[in-house]
Formats: C-alpha cells, structure tokens, sequence
C-alpha cells in the first residue's frame, strides 16, 4: 500500500506543498463561507448532471420529464430536493459571505480585485437561480421568468437587445428554454469556474485577510500557518460533512413538491412571483410610483430598475469608494450604519414580498416601511457606536461615554436589564399581534405602523441583551465597568 | 459503528417511493454528521488538544436521534 501511494506521490507530487497554509485564526467557519458555497456549487453539479440523462430541454416535454425524474428516477426526489437547496444555500452563502467581507473590510487594499471577481461570481450564483427556475416549466417558473424577461424590454438599448439576443432569440417558447438550458448547464458554470481560478490565484498571492484587533498585534499562537493538506482539509471535510447533513435534513423536513404544467389556463390562476432571492427587487418594481399609470408613467419601471443598478454598481466599486485603510468597526460608523440599512431592507422587502404577492404597494407604505426600517436601524448603530464602541469615531471626533463608577455600575446594569426584559415582552407581543393582523387582514398603514414599531422596539432589546452580554462577566460574576466589544474592531 | 450500521440500513430501502428516498436521505445525514465527528476528533487530537466532551456526547446523542428517526420518516 505504501508503495502505491509513494508511486502516486512522486507522479502527482501530492505532498508538495501546493497551496500557501492557513493561519490558525481561519480555523472558524465565517472564514470558510465561500467555500462552503463552492460545496454548494458541487453537490449541485453532481446532482445536475444525474438529473441531465432525464431531462428534456423543449416547451412540450420538459415538465413532463421533469416530473418522470420525481416519480419513476431512482432517488429522483431526493436528487431535484437536494440540487433545489443546495442551489438556496449557494445563494444564502454567497450573500453572507458578501456581508461579513464588507464588516471585515476585506475588500481593502491589496483586495480590491478580489472584491470585484467575488461579485461578479454573485451575479453568476443569481444568474443560476434565475436560469434554473424556468427549466422544470411549471406555471409559477413560466409566469416568474417571464415577468424578468419583460424587464430586459426596459433597459437601456445596449444592454436590451444585448440581453434580447442572449437570453430571448427570436423562436418563442422553445428558443428561450433552449437557451436558460445551455446558460445554466454550460455558460454559467465555465463562467463560475473561470471566475473561481481566478479568485484562487488571488487568494494565493494576498492570502487570507487578517482579524483586525485594534492596537493590539494579533498573538503569535494564532498566526501559526497550518499546511493545507492534511490538516485544512480534514477541517473543511467536517465542515462540508455537515453542511451536506444539514441540506439533506432540511429536504427531509421540507420535501418539494411539482406545481402544476405551465398553461394559459392554469397561469391565470396564480400570481407571478419570483423566488426568493429576488422578491426584494420585486418588491422595488411594485411600489405604486414605478408603476405604469403611476406618476412617472411609463419611466416608472426604468426609474425602479435604474435604482436596483445603481445597488449593483456600488457593491461592485465599493473598494474604489471606501478607500481609507481603516478596517476597525469602531472607526467605520458610517459604513457600518449603511451596510446594516442595507441587509435590513434587502430583508425586509423580501419578506413584505413574501406576504404581498402581486400586491402594488403604495408610496406612503413604501416610505413608511423601507424610512422607518432605515431610521430604526440607524439610531440602533448610533446607540452601538455610542455605548459600545464608547463613540462615534470620525462622525462623533471620538466623544467618549464615561462608564459608570464600580458602585452605580450594578444599578446601571439592574434597570437596563428590567429595560430590555420589558421593551422585549412589548415588542414580541406587538410583533404577533400584528403579523397576525397582516396575514388575516392584509398589508394596511394601520397594521404595518405598530408592525414597524414592534420592530424597532425588538431590534433595541436584542442591542441592549448583546450590549448586557458584554457589560457582564459571567466567568468571574463580576460587572464590567469597562465594555470591550469582539475582537474585530475593538480599540 | 453507526456509519456501519447506517450503511447496512441503506441497502434495505426502497429507492423509488418518497418514504424510502427520505430515509436515504435521514441515513446518509447520519453518515456525514458521524464522519465529522470521527474528522474533528481526528484533527483536534492531531493538534495536540483535546476533543470537547460536549461536542462528542451532543454529536453521539443526535446521531442516535437522527437514526431513529430515520426509522419512522
């Protein structure tokens, strides 16, 4: 046996070192959320190509093979399950790991590039769940897709009848889902591949970004290198191990079912509605302004869709507009402030999509809701910044508060906790009751202003038991008079 | 031994009705969630650390949770 496996070695040269060892501060699952993704993207390629010797990309035959692999395929659910949620957990991945990289700044220098080529891998991730949906031809991925093509009409001309002619054609039905088809088994994939290469040669030539620890240098012990192979691997084995688990938990707990054939009878009995991931720009496009007899009239669907861009284009340049070296938190409110607004409405109007299907929102709900959820979550960062971080960094020019003397700290810390306790039984009650309210009576201002206010009030209870958590010490029992927040940012 | 056992399960399911492909999928969990576990000893103890009781009783007492549930899906 050892003999076989040294041939293979001096052939493949597996020992070598071939990829730059991980400090030991990677060793942490929020570090490995790209590659989690890249599983994601695996499994989905495994599952695929089983399911490629069934189906049949035309108008006439696809549900009908689709629906071959749920009931006759061997394992056949179990494959279309698990590609579909792996293909949700792809996205969720990528999402979460855009997120943590803006927190942690890791689109600063030298990263910048790495930053644009991880976007554009994003878009691809999308343009998978946009191509993918149409393919099993049922009436609400038929109704869902189409409602996207339209949009393409909208667009500037250049991108129009550049997209027209990559995605639509000219022969109808069976023109489009020929080429949804090759976009999402051929196109993308070489392109998520390519891209991926790309990012990996540098990830080689940057490294992983370092924790920032304010003023002091992170401890030698956890910039200890640990070689890739065995020791990453076994640790990315565990971690793919479980993420496999949990999405074939996750197909058991919530199988999927085929909706019915696409038809014309049959779509006029459902709404048109996208998946998930992109019911927040839906949610954009059915705001009552943007609407065609709305005041804008017919610049209303461009105006919406010129808004989602200008969302794009700014993750996009985001390393060329945030520019300053500073990585730390605590030094970046502002950013940090809009990057909260800006994971709180992609929320918020996915699941206000959710519960409003179809549904054209009114403008003062609309200012109402996406103004309220962006002053909420703004005064709740000012509050961090002001009570945690201990200031405002540049927008405050460093105003301190003095923390509390050893004896009023336990009276300090008596009343915020009486605060949190009822501000959180308050804003859970008023949150039930009023998303009861929405689901029994539908979207109205009269039941979305308490639901907003439930909202505010929960996201200051959950501010104020993470700000308790740091303020006590539950290892010595003591009370802190000092607050120093996590790692990454701290002074 | 529960990756065995699981294994052994696997072979007496009926791969086309939707009750069999969920066992599959309840089984091949248990598989993945025990070669983790048998991954992390493997790693920490390779480290020179020692493996967390809670982390190892927590994972044996969901996997016997997973597998019986595995026999009732």
């Amino acid at each position: 046996m050892a003999r076989i496996v040294r041939w293979f070695d001096s052939r493949l040269g597996l020992s070598h070192e071939m990829l730059r060892p991980v400090p030991q501060y990677a060793i942490n699952p929020f570090y490995w959320l790209g590659a989690l993704a890249v599983i994601a993207f695996v499994i989905q390629g495994i599952t695929g190509a089983i399911m490629l010797l069934y189906y049949v990309p035309s108008p006439t035959q696809a549900y009908a093979s689709t629906q071959y692999i749920f009931q006759s395929v061997t394992y056949g659910t179990f494959l279309e399950t698990v590609h579909l949620y792996t293909a949700y957990a792809m996205i969720m991945l990528a999402f979460m790991h855009m997120i943590r990289g803006y927190f942690v700044s890791v689109h600063k220098k030298p990263r910048e590039l790495m930053w644009v080529v991880g976007m554009l891998m994003g878009v691809v991730t999308l343009g998978f769940g946009f191509t993918g949906y149409l393919l099993p031809w049922t009436v609400v991925s038929y109704s869902a897709t189409h409602v996207g093509i339209g949009m393409i009409d909208v667009l500037p001309p250049p991108v129009s009848s550049f997209l027209s002619f990559l995605v639509v054609g000219a022969g109808g039905d069976a023109t489009v889902l020929l080429r949804f088809f090759d976009l999402h088994v051929v196109v993308l994939p070489a392109a998520l591949l390519v891209l991926l290469v790309v990012k990996m040669y540098m990830l080689e030539t940057h490294g992983i970004s370092e924790p920032v620890t304010g003023s002091e240098p992170l401890p030698e012990e956890r910039r200890k290198l640990i070689p890739i192979f065995p020791d990453v691997s076994i640790y990315l084995l565990e971690l793919a191990a479980l993420f496999g688990a949990a999405m074939l938990l996750i197909s058991v707990v919530f199988p999927l079912t085929l909706p019915p054939e696409y038809s014309a009878a049959a779509a006029s009995q459902y709404v048109a509605q996208p998946d998930w991931y992109f019911l927040w720009i839906y949610q954009v496009v059915k705001i009552a302004a943007f609407e065609a007899n709305g005041p804008l009239g017919q610049y209303g669907l461009p105006m919406a869709l010129s808004v989602i861009s200008i969302v794009f284009v700014v993750l996009f340049l985001l390393p060329f507009i945030d520019r300053s070296e500073e990585k730390r938190i605590s030094r970046r409110p502002l950013y940090t402030t809009f990057g909260a607004i800006f994971v709180a409405e992609i929320v918020i109007l996915a699941c206000w999509g959710l519960l409003t299907p179809g549904e054209t929102i009114p403008d003062l709900q609309a200012l109402v809701v996406l103004g309220g959820t962006a002053l909420a979550v703004s005064i709740v960062s000012l509050m961090c910044f002001k009570l945690v971080f201990g200031g405002l960094g540049r927008i405050g020019g460093g105003v301190r508060v003095s923390p509390p003397t050893s004896r009023t700290a336990p009276v300090v810390t008596a009343g915020l906790f009486a605060s949190v306790l009822a501000v959180g039984a308050l804003s859970i009650g008023g949150l039930l009751d009023s998303v009861v309210g929405l689901f029994m009576d539908g979207a109205s201002p009269a039941l979305l202003a308490p639901f907003a206010l439930s909202l505010l009030g929960l996201a200051l209870s959950v501010f104020g038991t993470i700000y308790l958590i740091y303020r006590l010490d539950f290892m010595t029992g003591e009370i802190r008079r000092h607050v120093r927040f996590l790692e990454v940012g701290s002074d | 031994m529960l990756q065995a056992l699981s294994v052994f399960l696997l072979w007496s399911l009926n791969p086309s009705g939707r009750s069999g492909q969920a066992e599959f999928a309840v089984f091949l969990a248990v598989v993945l969630v025990s070669l983790s576990l048998v991954s992390y000893v493997f790693r920490v103890e390779k480290w020179g650390r020692t493996p967390s009781k809670a982390l190892i009783v927590g994972g044996s007492i969901f996997l016997l949770v997973l597998l019986f549930a595995g026999l009732f899906v």
